[in-house]
């Protein structure tokens, strides 16, 4: 691991603000998609760069399971929702193994519970309730953190109301007032909207319900209101943020994006190099790296024998995994007659809908030579996938960020991908991957066809492994972006407070 | 220091198999085969024996390419052989008929250079291609591309159909020769740079069509050439590490001896370009100012019947055929090494006035010129590599590698063009051809708008692929070129209606989607006996057919 470079922040009031993220997930605690990767991704870099940093998330049932040394923090403390009095404790994990400084939102009724957002395919009924008592609770316990200035990293709905509680519950305290305030939007399609009703149980006033602050489209939206009260907002990629602005792609918040104008930015998330990296990965049949790429073939032998298709040193190997969803455009895949003419073996990793599990299967039974499929996932099946494919498929309708591409291409795996969001941004058409536009069968097909015409030039696809290898997928990189996004941040909200 | 030195020769001939043998048709592949081809083969091998480092950029066009590899054109090179042969053994006593004895020796001349074809041609195997591979894979020439007829990419009016061109073209390249291509020769150097694009009033007004190299940039061309008035058209700007910084100095701007960046990407590989050096090329490739006018040269023009020999010396480019006096071959050996002597100095004069930053001098050629329209142009090269061997002055490298040891520094947008008459489309876009685009961008449009639905119909695939087969064949810039030089407008015409006629008959089945197409699938195999070039085609078309419209 290379040395994290140095990273610094303006002061506020002479002094050098803390920052504190705000998560409902964070890992190894709480973990359901990429937000926990993220938000922790992002402290680790932040904390090793040299910045006075913390997390907060709430104390969830499965977070107690990685927790053996939590203290409290001071005694506990009480706010009110409207008529109804929510006490909470701050607890601080001491653990001297843990990489990054975090503190709990412990508050039992609300997060002692089997899931995170629900049980058994259903939200929690309470969710709104849960979530704003977690925003809140956070932004109470900021003194108790530290004396000196805070900037504020709320990130995702769950953590949209901390902004709004801060610059109304809080507003004209002078150690409130001077906290700048970034929020960041991982996946835009989930909002946190719930009715008119929620107002008072938030213990919101109703003139905060109005088409400029929380209201939409007659719910109650919660990152709509912390968009409202944020100095900056950043999402997960420079090209998602376009389509954000969007009325296709924005999801309804089109317009709060637009007015937004500088102050909202796209900052493309970072991979975990050391766990993401052919060169000491364990789980991988060899090792490897862009000026040996010896063991990716035995890798790729490896990942023929484990799934059961032929060993094939020629023949390209297709891999898709995670998610078997409709947003990651399988549609596109499992009705492809063309695409599965290729001379090429396709391995498919992951669970999810029952009809695309359904469809993999069927293709399987009638290809067995040339298809595999795995709906068991796990973290290293997707190593030896990511090592042994020759190709990486992302069809995805819609991609905020994704990460897969990136892991991909650190693995000299090809990815052949849609191009949005993330997708787009981090996929050099032509040079490190290939991008299709249109979200149809033939689109795939092409990208698909130019991939495999690369593929059969020794040459050439040397070339393209070791040019996506050769990319900077670090979270370095992104912890620097962040740092010039909380000093627009810093400068914003000195001009308000001015 | 001494610049590079990239010589590229760019061969191409149309689709010409199973339409017609004399006077237009196979006879023209089995010329320029014989001519300049089979000659460049034997100058390889003489290269390689002399241990000459004289690396060649050598452009095949995919369509050539696909007719020097099919079995018709063996056969006709067979039977070519065998006529010219049989020609010499006649022409003896027809020119003692006819009391021309001063020209017995010329027929001397020629049975031992034909005899000397035929030897090469049967030792490898009759397979150019295998050889020039060959050759490829000894770093002795460095292969590149074309759009895959040599469509004229500007004048096509859907984006499908330029990157259809150059998709097909490349991975063409790749079957004949097992490995891609990372140049194109951009079919008559014509460039179009982003913007509106109604190059007639009966043409589709599109407001905003992008330009030449993000279609090369997608097909997966690295880098392409422009005549220099191109580059002299456009802005600079200056590149580091692939980005670009600040408008470039005024010393840094347009020289033709260094290779440029295309436009400024916001991401994904640039393009680069090439500049055709104006002064050193002129020298080679006119008739009137240049070597190949030397009177001791073999006149071209001149033909003796029967037999078709060419048995007399340019004698001087004014007098009439009937003044051209009897060729010598050693004479004209002479003339050639004095050229290529002169040629050295040239260039080495050229590298002595090298600004700061030139990098090479790049000229370009129609292969055909070395051998075919100057017969002694192939002993030229011969004779230019061994005096650049001898006296330095320029060191000679591909194209490629020179892109490799000096990166381009400065970006360009580049002006409008070509390198035809007049620098611009004139001599494929006038009064007597706006016919032919007339009636082709119709066809585009239909062939595009139907493709998607056909795409979704695998029982389809046949005719789809054999529609796209014509639609590129009727694209050939060489239609529009033969038809304005006037020299075998008839042919042209012919051949230009013909594949439109193929193509409509096709695509209403295409647009159709009838369930019953036995009768369009037996045409189009019919067809296809015809214009069968590039055996698969679908995933082409997909990948062209993915443009974003925004």
């Amino acid at each position: 691991m290379s040395e994290p470079r140095s990273l610094a922040l303006p002061t506020i009031g002479g002094e050098t603000p803390t920052v504190v993220h705000l998560s409902a997930e964070y890992f190894p605690y709480a973990r359901t998609g990429g937000l926990a990767e993220a938000a922790w991704g992002l402290h680790r870099f932040q904390d090793r760069g040299g910045l006075q940093t913390m997390a907060i998330t709430p104390l969830y049932r499965t977070a107690r399971q990685h927790l053996r040394h939590l203290e409290p923090v001071g005694d506990p403390y009480t706010l009110y929702f409207g008529d109804r009095a929510e006490t909470f404790r701050l607890m601080r994990d001491l653990d001297p193994a843990s990489e990054t400084p975090t503190c709990f939102i412990e508050h039992e009724g609300f997060f002692d519970r089997a899931g995170i957002y629900g049980e058994g395919g259903r939200d929690y009924p309470d969710n709104h309730r849960r979530f704003a008592a977690f925003a809140a609770a956070a932004v109470a316990a900021l003194p108790r953190i530290t004396s000196g200035p805070v900037l504020l990293h709320a990130h995702d709905w769950h953590a949209a109301l901390a902004p709004v509680y801060l610059r109304t519950w809080w507003r004209g305290d002078p150690f409130f007032d001077r906290i700048p305030v970034v929020m960041s939007v991982h996946n835009g399609g989930y909002q946190g909207h719930f009715g008119p009703e929620a107002m008072p149980e938030l213990g919101l006033p109703w003139n905060l319900y109005t088409p400029d602050r929380l209201e939409w489209y007659g719910k109650t939206n919660f990152l709509k209101g912390g968009l409202m009260y944020t100095d900056v907002a950043t999402t997960v990629s420079p090209s998602h943020a376009v389509e954000l602005r969007t009325p296709a792609g924005g999801f309804g918040l089109q317009e709060v994006y637009q007015w937004m104008g500088e102050r909202f930015t796209g900052v493309l998330n970072g991979i975990d190099l050391e766990v993401w990296n052919p060169v000491h990965d364990r789980h991988i049949a060899a090792n490897y790296s862009r000026g040996d790429l010896l063991g990716k073939a035995a890798c790729k032998a490896d990942l023929q024998r484990r799934f059961g298709l032929p060993d094939d040193a020629n023949t390209p190997v297709v891999a898709l995994a995670g998610r078997m969803v409709t947003q990651k455009g399988l549609d596109l895949v499992i009705r492809n007659h063309a695409l599965f003419q290729m001379p090429a073996q396709f391995v498919f990793l992951g669970s999810g809908e029952q009809k695309f599990e359904d469809a993999f299967a069927q293709l399987r039974a009638a290809m067995p030579n040339r298809i595999a499929t795995e709906t068991t996932f796990s973290d290293a099946l997707e190593h030896v996938l990511m090592a042994g494919a020759d190709l990486f498929l992302m069809p995805s309708q819609y991609e905020p960020c994704g990460l897969t591409q990136m892991r991909a291409q650190h693995y000299g795996t090809i990815p052949v991908a849609r191009r949005v969001g993330g997708l787009a941004d981090t996929i050099d058409d032509g040079a490190t991957g290939f991008l299709f536009d249109a979200f149809d069968d033939r689109a795939l097909l092409g990208g698909m066809w130019r991939a495999m015409t690369e593929h059969r030039s020794r040459q050439a696809w040397l070339e393209m492994q070791e040019a996506a290898m050769l990319r900077d997928f670090g979270w370095d990189r992104v912890a620097e972006r962040y740092s010039e996004l909380y000093t627009q941040a810093i400068v914003h909200r000195a001009g308000r407070a001015g | 220091m001494s610049l590079r030195f990239v010589l590229t020769l760019h061969s191409h001939l149309p689709w010409v198999l199973h339409h017609g043998r004399w006077p237009h048709g196979s006879d023209w592949i089995c010329e320029a085969a014989l001519d300049t081809y089979l000659p460049l083969v034997q100058l390889l091998e003489t290269m390689e024996r002399e241990g000459i480092a004289a690396p060649i950029t050598l452009g095949v066009t995919p369509v050539l390419a696909a007719q020097l590899s099919h079995p018709s054109f063996s056969e006709e090179l067979e039977a070519y052989f065998a006529h010219r042969l049989k020609t010499l053994d006649e022409a003896p006593e027809s020119l003692r008929e006819s009391g021309d004895h001063d020209l017995l020796p010329q027929v001397a001349f020629w049975r031992s250079h034909i005899e000397g074809l035929l030897a090469t041609w049967r030792a490898i195997d009759g397979n150019l291609i295998a050889a020039f591979r060959h050759h490829a894979e000894a770093g002795r020439i460095e292969l590149i591309s074309s759009a895959a007829t040599h469509g004229f990419l500007p004048l096509l009016a859907r984006d499908e159909s330029i990157r259809l061109q150059l998709l097909a073209g490349r991975a063409e390249h790749l079957r004949q020769f097992g490995e891609l291509p990372h140049g194109c020769w951009v079919p008559e150097c014509a460039y179009r740079p982003r913007g509106p694009w109604q190059p007639l009033p009966a043409a589709p007004y599109q407001h905003d069509r992008v330009g030449i190299e993000d279609h090369l940039r997608y097909a997966g061309f690295r880098w392409f050439f422009v005549d220099a008035h191109l580059a002299e058209a456009g802005e600079a700007f200056e590149v580091y590490e692939g980005k670009v910084r600040r408008r470039a100095t005024p010393s840094m701007r347009r020289s033709p001896y260094r290779a440029y960046q295309v436009g400024t990407p916001p991401n994904g590989r640039p393009v680069h370009v090439l500049v055709r050096d104006p002064q050193t090329t002129t020298q080679v490739w006119s008739r009137h100012g240049g070597y190949p006018g030397d009177g001791r040269y073999l006149e071209f023009h001149k033909i003796r019947y029967p037999g078709g020999l060419k048995l007399w010396s340019v004698t001087d480019t004014s007098a009439d055929l009937g003044d051209k006096q009897p060729y010598d071959p050693v004479a004209a050996s002479e003339a050639a090494l004095r050229h290529a002597e002169h040629f050295r100095t040239l260039l080495q004069a050229v590298s002595a006035a090298a600004l700061r930053g030139d990098t090479a001098i790049v000229a370009p050629f129609d292969t055909e010129l070395f051998g075919h329209w100057w017969f002694e142009g192939i002993d030229f090269l011969h004779d230019l590599y061994q005096e650049i061997a001898a006296h330095g002055g320029v060191r000679p490298v591909s194209a490629g590698r020179l892109l490799r040891e000096a990166p381009p520094t400065t970006a360009l947008h580049l002006g409008e063009g070509s390198w035809g008459a007049n620098g611009d489309f004139s001599k494929w876009l006038n009064p007597e051809t706006e016919w032919t685009w007339e009636r082709l961008w119709p066809l585009e449009d239909r062939f595009w708008q139907a493709a998607p639905g056909a795409l979704a119909r695998p029982d389809l695939t046949p005719i789809l692929e054999q529609a796209a087969r014509e639609l590129l064949l009727l694209q050939s810039s060489d239609w529009q070129f033969i038809i304005s030089t006037g020299a075998a407008g008839d042919y042209a015409t012919k051949r230009f209606v013909e594949h439109c006629e193929a193509l409509e008959s096709l695509l209403p089945t295409l647009e159709q989607l009838p369930w019953n197409i036995d009768g369009a699938l037996a045409h189009a195999a019919a067809l296809r006996r015809i214009d069968g070039p590039f055996p698969e085609l679908l995933g082409a078309i997909a990948a062209a057919s993915d443009v974003t419209t925004s």
